[in-house]
């Protein structure tokens, strides 16, 4: 975990650990991967709100847990950016990681795959394969979106490309 | 979907949906104490070093002060930024107003905050040092403490006898023990001094040869002995002199005087008196201070009662041998000044009943130096009856004794031209033998021509003699100033002549007498007679100078009877003028100084002379004519001329006249004068005969040192006499010369004085230098 910085490894390390090596064609076991896949989820949330740091809101978007959708901001100069976020869980999860989209930021930068989905850096992905099947959608969101976002929000505002709601409308 | 799955669900909900705890970040955080502070809405807060406190000064002094407790009362101000976290400068200034403003808690020293705890806690381990080593010196403490020895001494010196024992000196630290033993040491030392050391000298002593002379704290203890009066005595320049070395010397001095009745300075000096001369006044008052000597009152009396005795018995005594050795001339004369039997008369310290102080030693009485005065006296009277009777060669003594006697100076009005000039020219010649100073020893001359010169001499003789208080008329020449002038009466017309007895003869006259005058040797090397001798001297010459008078007198009268027979004083002129001309042939032979240095007139022709003879009275035409007889008949023999002055000067005593003696200086000034004069005659004669009877006396003037006068026929004669004398080549020119001139003058022969005036250059040449070959 030498990509990220200090705040972040300590909050993955919060993050309780899955135990089930289940996708979502897995049947029973996808569902017992998915309550815990839940129960890291809402620990981060707390740890987070312990720490006031939520920065995001996400729940499943179908019955199976196989689609999620959610929002994440961003805090820059005292303005909060707000992005919509959406992801899918692969068939050959828990070995590939969930690929995470911000379809409002599509198209806006270089960083960022057709469709909205993020570009993770070069750590993420063995880091993930690494911890697999240990690592779960909590993981993904804490050591993927949170540091993309800190990297790339405030270039984007700066370059104008993202403008806060209140001024969209001046 | 399962009842777990949903409650996840729920739960999950509920965890977003919570509200966050409020938790500022430390950026926010600084950013609202910032604005806080730019607000003032808070007091100053410093930041600690690593940025995650702040604290307020009130704080920071606090936490200083802690820190310098628990350092143990003494921490560095440049320690606390890493012991507190807080910037330097904060340090820095909280520990100057925690020192500034609790400066009895908290010292700022050398960058250190200290307190006084750490220096009672400094005493407490250098009181156990101490009584480990003894001694413990500042400069090692200050290194081992890191402070500077300054501070450390002033730490220790204010606790010292509360917290630490022991004794501070000179940067040094001492136990009690150690300085109790030292001063038992040095007291036992000071006491055990039985005459003056140097306390360094002490010191070392006591401490068994150590060098402790520069070991503050001995003398410290030295001098805090000496001011309590421990061990009596004093100290003077760092000179310990004990009570019982003064009181001995003192014993000493008293002991000594006492005994001897004087001491001298010196010892005085040496007994431990200063100033012995008011010391010694003040301790004796009867005693008087001399010169190098303080007498007492027993020996004055003594000095005085042999004073007395000496006057008693019309004696003389030397004062030396009265009193003690030590003293010197110089206290004899100061201690005789306090004898009031020596003390002279107020008129006169010589007379009868007095005392004479001689050569500042010896006392003699007033009835001795009548003695010796009357005694002076009959040997000056002996003397002249000696020099009276003593036959002279001019047979006629009584004459000097008439010039000699300052009454008779006056009586040679009559001398002719001729004396008077010698006369003055003796006179000054006398005078410079007078003013050398010399005593005048003189024996009565045995050939005394008296000139009035010799009369000019003995009167400015008397003005030397007077300036010296010698008698007037004594002769002169025993110095003064006026005796340079004058005082060589003795001397005077270049004769020698009689004064009296010298004071070596009256000196040996008295030891005759008094024989035991001869043993007496001043310091000087002057005897006690000779010193009597210079004092009756005077006498001796008074009684000489009378005595004879009284001859002279006897004489004069004889003379003054003859005069009365002259006919008229016209004709004494005359007779006078003629007679010298009469004698001058044989004086020009013998002398020159008569003449005033001019050329002797050529001599009368015998027929001349017979009709100056003719016109001379007849009492003194006979021995004119024999005079004039001799020296027309007689050969210029040594022995002839010298009965022929002998016949000149009976002649002219008989007639009352004076014929001055010859001096050989004045002959040889009066010779060099002739030999210019016929130089330059020569020089400037054309003649040959002139020039051969100019050059003639100048070659004989020359060879022979005399001034002769050659008349043109005894040329030839002259000139044969030269042979052996000159070359032979000079006296055959001089042959040839003169035969060639006695030729030209018979014979008048112009040829003749053709070569002769040739030749005159070569006469000339010769003239010059007759003993040079030609």
């Amino acid at each position: 975990m030498e990509g990220w910085d200090s705040n972040t490894r300590e909050t993955v390390r919060k993050i309780p650990l899955l135990t089930i090596n289940a996708g979502p064609r897995d049947g029973e076991e996808w569902g017992k991967r998915l309550k815990e896949e839940l129960k890291a989820l809402i620990g981060f949330v707390q740890s987070n709100k312990a720490t006031d740091n939520d920065w995001f809101q996400i729940s499943p978007a179908d019955k199976t847990g196989t689609k999620w959708k959610g929002k994440c901001w961003y805090v820059h100069n005292l303005l909060k950016y707000e992005f919509d976020l959406q992801f899918e869980i692969p068939v050959t999860y828990p070995s590939t990681a969930p690929e995470l989209e911000l379809p409002e930021l599509d198209g806006k930068t270089s960083k960022m795959y057709r469709g909205g989905k993020i570009c993770l850096t070069i750590h993420f992905k063995p880091l993930w394969a690494k911890n697999a099947p240990h690592f779960g959608i909590a993981h993904a969101i804490c050591l993927g979106l949170g540091p993309w976002m800190a990297a790339e929000i405030p270039y984007l505002i700066d370059q104008g490309v993202v403008v806060h709601k209140d001024n969209q409308a001046k | 979907m399962d009842d777990e799955l949903l409650a996840l669900l729920q739960g999950l909900n509920e965890a977003q949906q919570a509200s966050s705890a409020v938790r500022l970040g430390e950026r926010n955080i600084i950013e609202l104490v910032n604005k806080l502070q730019e607000l003032g809405l808070t007091e100053k807060l410093i930041y600690t070093s690593d940025g995650r406190e702040y604290l307020t000064e009130e704080q920071l002094r606090k936490e200083v002060r802690q820190q310098v407790v628990k350092s143990g009362g003494r921490v560095a101000v440049v320690d606390l930024p890493t012991l507190l976290s807080v910037d330097l400068s904060h340090c820095e200034r909280q520990a100057a107003q925690i020192t500034a403003n609790e400066v009895d808690r908290f010292q700022m020293i050398e960058g250190e905050m200290i307190s006084p705890k750490y220096f009672d806690g400094l005493a407490g381990e250098l009181s156990e040092l101490l009584q480990e080593v003894g001694k413990v010196e500042v400069a090692d403490l200050a290194v081992r403490f890191n402070l500077s020895a300054e501070v450390l001494t002033n730490g220790i010196q204010a606790r010292l006898g509360s917290q630490l024992e022991g004794r501070f000196e000179s940067g040094q630290l001492y136990t009690p023990n150690y300085v109790a033993r030292l001063t038992s040491q040095l007291r036992g030392a000071l006491r055990a001094a039985s005459a003056p050391i140097s306390l360094a000298t002490l010191a070392t002593v006591a401490l068994g040869g150590k060098n402790v002379a520069s070991n503050s704290l001995v003398m410290s203890i030295l001098e805090d002995l000496v001011q309590t009066n421990i061990a009596t005595g004093q100290l003077k320049s760092g000179i310990w002199i004990p009570s019982i070395y003064g009181q001995a010397q003192s014993q000493g001095l008293a002991s000594f005087f006492k005994q001897n009745g004087h001491i001298t300075y010196a010892h005085a000096k040496k007994l431990g008196m200063p100033k012995p001369a008011e010391g010694l006044t003040a301790r004796y008052p009867g005693g008087r201070a001399l010169a190098t000597s303080f007498v007492g009152e027993a020996l004055i009396q003594e000095a005085d009662a042999a004073v007395q005795e000496v006057l008693a018995s019309a004696t003389w005594c030397d004062l030396r041998m009265t009193l003690p050795p030590a003293l010197t001339s110089e206290d004899v004369v100061e201690l005789l000044k306090h004898c009031p039997s020596a003390q002279p008369p107020p008129a006169s310290k010589t007379e009868p009943g007095g005392v004479t102080i001689v050569q500042e030693v010896y006392v003699v009485s007033g009835g001795f130096m009548q003695q010796c005065r009357a005694h002076a006296e009959a040997v000056g009277r002996e003397v002249a009856a000696q020099a009276s009777a003593a036959p002279a060669p001019s047979g006629k003594p009584s004459a000097a004794v008439t010039q000699e006697a300052p009454a008779a100076a006056s009586s040679g009005h009559d001398s002719d031209e001729e004396f008077r000039k010698g006369g003055k020219k003796g006179g000054k010649k006398g005078g410079k033998k007078g003013g050398s100073g010399a005593p005048p020893p003189r024996e009565p001359s045995p050939e005394p021509l008296p000139t009035k010169a010799e009369a000019k001499g003995g009167k400015k003789g008397s003005k030397g003699g007077k300036a010296s208080k010698a008698p007037a008329g004594g002769g002169g020449g025993e110095g003064g100033k006026k005796g340079k002038a004058g005082g060589g009466a003795g001397k005077a017309g270049g004769a020698e002549e009689s004064t009296g007895p010298s004071a070596e003869d009256l000196a040996a006259a008295l030891e005759a007498k008094f024989e035991d005058l001869a043993e007496m040797v001043g310091d000087d090397g002057e005897s006690l007679a000779q010193a009597l001798a210079t004092q009756v001297y005077p006498a001796t010459l008074k009684a000489y100078a009378t005595a004879r008078r009284a001859v002279f007198s006897a004489g004069a009268e004889a003379r003054r009877r003859r005069r009365d027979h002259e006919a008229s004083a016209t004709f004494l002129r005359r007779r006078n003028r003629r007679l010298p001309a009469a004698i001058h042939r044989c004086r020009c032979r013998q002398s020159v100084a008569e003449d005033g240095g001019g050329l002797p007139s050529a001599s009368p022709h015998p027929t001349d002379a017979h009709r100056l003879l003719a016109a001379i009275p007849r009492e003194s035409a006979a021995m004119v004519a024999k005079v004039n007889d001799a020296t027309q008949g007689t050969s210029l023999g040594a022995q002839s001329i010298t009965q022929l002055i002998d016949l000149v000067q009976e002649g002219a005593e008989e007639e009352g006249l004076r014929l001055k003696l010859l001096d050989k200086k004045v002959e040889k000034a009066m010779l060099q004068q002739h030999g210019a004069a016929l130089q330059a005659q020569l020089a400037a004669a054309e003649a040959p005969s002139d020039a051969l009877s100019l050059a003639i006396p100048l070659i004989i003037s020359q060879v022979h040192r005399s001034a002769v006068s050659v008349p043109g026929r005894a040329i030839a004669q002259v000139v044969k006499a030269l042979k052996g004398v000159v070359p032979d080549s000079v006296q055959s020119f001089l042959e040839d010369y003169n035969s060639s001139v006695v030729k030209h003058l018979t014979a008048q022969d112009a040829t003749q004085l053709k070569t002769l005036q040739s030749k005159l250059p070569q006469l000339k040449a010769v003239a010059a230098s007759p003993t040079t070959e030609i």
